[in-house]
């Protein structure tokens, strides 16, 4: 019998469990653990039509606890706080105080990001000046102050919003996009458009990084870039932009930023939602002799280190050396994935301001791509009861990027970025021009994105909800 | 051959003609399933 813990119910981590039970139900009394922060899944991807009341919270999540008694998976309910790969356990803080140990033979870390909203002085929902989109409570408040904003608009106040990342080395750009072009098509829904001055300000080195380093497809004969599709929808959007910048601090007036050729700027706003920096969840590794053995098990910003190759300067890194199975190079029956594994390094070309701060968007690594590390994470850890080697690969540099960026919510009017890459990472060995095969490769804008994201927001919240027939669901 | 700016005007255009965006639905969902396969 094998005790399997899954630490996260995210993208990877839940969808590792499903993929966990079902590869060994009818195949010995093993036993899978699922320890979760929240007792509800988030479906992330459709927290920007609740950001700006759309949606309600509840549409985007489900209870945990009723999907894994179907499947016969324990739900421990607290925050991991520490993991002892030696003595093979974790620790878990649970809401009432207390502490509990859940023993182990394969781990699966899939603790998704934590909001390191200090990390940037003012921003923030809570602590700060600014809103965010990133969990079903922020988007229900950013909902709110949005609907207020609209309410001083109808009485004929001008105002100034602003939307994009609150951190030089932020990600998620896509989220801060989706929720940009949902706010400005809502205003010109409401007839207030003209009372808004709508600005996107972000790490980014160009437009349409999105973190990725943008992207290329064909069309027509000929080679777009993401950057051209952008500035063309910005510029029919009435949007302006910054870019390449990094804000600094944010107070009840202003959001003060530098930029990559030293430029400082002074924002004035009345509305921002800004993505901050992701770091990973504060959870420490100790050893035997009870030493903390972080470090050498999680990068500096504490991501699980996994089988990657480690180290290389930006120009040099390349499709191998992203991971493949995701297995941990010191504890082998430790595995990391979606957010929670430490990639190789930016997809994004990093750069930084004259006084040293950071301006460097970090690999988005959620949603699609998140539950195909955590798929084969869990079918390595199967290989690996089983008596076999992992043999599961989910590289992104030789996995598809699928994205649907919501421009506005409505099944007649509505309007997407519909989005493949093929890989996800520039995978210069395989593609040598561009790193990706741009025959896989489209963006396209319509009313199809709209039904797509709309068609993908039920088919994924049924398949993780484990109902009949879920397995035939990608 | 149209301009790059011709041809986004043209997808601009056409982004919310019902008959052209189920043909492109069916078209992109067909494609989304060939990359899809790739790692299934």
């Amino acid at each position: 019998m094998a005790k399997v813990v899954v630490v996260g119910a995210g993208f990877a981590g839940h969808y590792a469990s499903l993929i966990l039970a079902d590869a060994l139900k009818g195949k010995g009394n093993h036993e899978i653990t699922v320890i979760s922060r929240v007792p509800k899944f988030t479906y992330i991807p459709s927290l920007v039509w609740v950001g700006i009341a759309k949606m309600k919270s509840e549409d985007v999540q489900f209870d945990l606890e009723p999907v894994y008694n179907k499947l016969g998976i324990n739900f421990v309910h607290g925050a991991a706080t520490e993991v002892h790969p030696d003595e093979q356990y974790v620790v878990v803080e649970k809401p009432d105080g207390s502490t509990q140990q859940v023993s182990y033979d394969y781990l699966l870390m899939a603790t998704g990001p934590y909001l390191n909203f200090e990390g940037t002085p003012g921003l923030g929902p809570d602590k700060g000046f600014t809103h965010s989109i990133c969990t079903p409570p922020h988007a229900t408040k950013a909902a709110s102050a949005y609907l207020e904003l609209v309410s001083r608009m109808e009485k004929g106040d001008k105002v100034k919003i602003v939307i994009g990342t609150g951190h030089g080395a932020a990600t998620c750009q896509g989220a801060a996009f989706e929720y940009i072009s949902n706010v400005h098509n809502d205003l010109v829904d409401r007839g207030l458009r003209d009372r808004a001055e709508i600005l996107w300000l972000s790490n980014e080195p160009a437009l349409g990084d999105f973190g990725i380093d943008g992207l290329e497809f064909k069309h027509g004969g000929q080679i777009f870039k993401g950057e051209e599709v952008l500035e063309f929808l910005f510029e029919k959007y009435g949007i302006k932009y910054q870019i390449k910048s990094a804000v600094k601090k944010v107070d009840e007036k202003k959001i003060y930023t530098i930029d990559v050729d030293g430029n400082e700027n002074e924002i004035e706003y009345d509305f921002a939602m800004l993505i901050p920096q992701f770091k990973a969840q504060p959870i420490k590794w100790i050893d035997k002799d009870g030493n903390d053995i972080t470090d050498k098990i999680c990068n500096p910003a504490g991501f699980v280190k996994v089988d990657a190759v480690y180290g290389k300067p930006y120009d040099e890194l390349d499709g191998p050396d992203w991971p493949r199975t995701y297995q941990n190079p010191t504890y082998k029956n430790v595995f990391a994935a979606g957010i929670a594994f430490a990639p190789p390094g930016p997809l994004s070309r990093p750069s930084q301001a004259p006084d040293g701060t950071p301006i460097a968007p970090a690999p988005p690594r959620t949603g699609y791509t998140a539950e195909l590390s955590g798929r084969a994470a869990a079918l390595n850890i199967v290989d690996m009861i089983e008596g076999r080697e992992p043999s599961h690969t989910a590289s992104m540099a030789e996995t598809p990027g699928l994205c649907v960026a919501s421009l506005k919510h409505s099944l007649t009017t509505g309007e997407a970025v519909t989005i493949a890459i093929y890989p996800v990472a520039r995978n210069r060995a395989a593609f040598p021009e561009y790193g990706r095969d741009l025959d896989n490769c489209v963006a396209e804008i319509g009313l199809a994105g709209a039904w797509f994201k709309y068609f993908l927001h039920h088919a994924f919240l049924y398949k993780l909800q484990a109902k009949p027939g879920w397995k035939l669901i990608p | 051959m149209a301009t790059k700016r011709e041809m986004m005007e043209k997808m601009w255009k056409y982004r919310k003609n019902f008959f052209i965006q189920l043909m492109r639905f069916v078209v992109l969902g067909l494609h989304f399933n060939k990359l899809v396969k790739k790692v299934h």
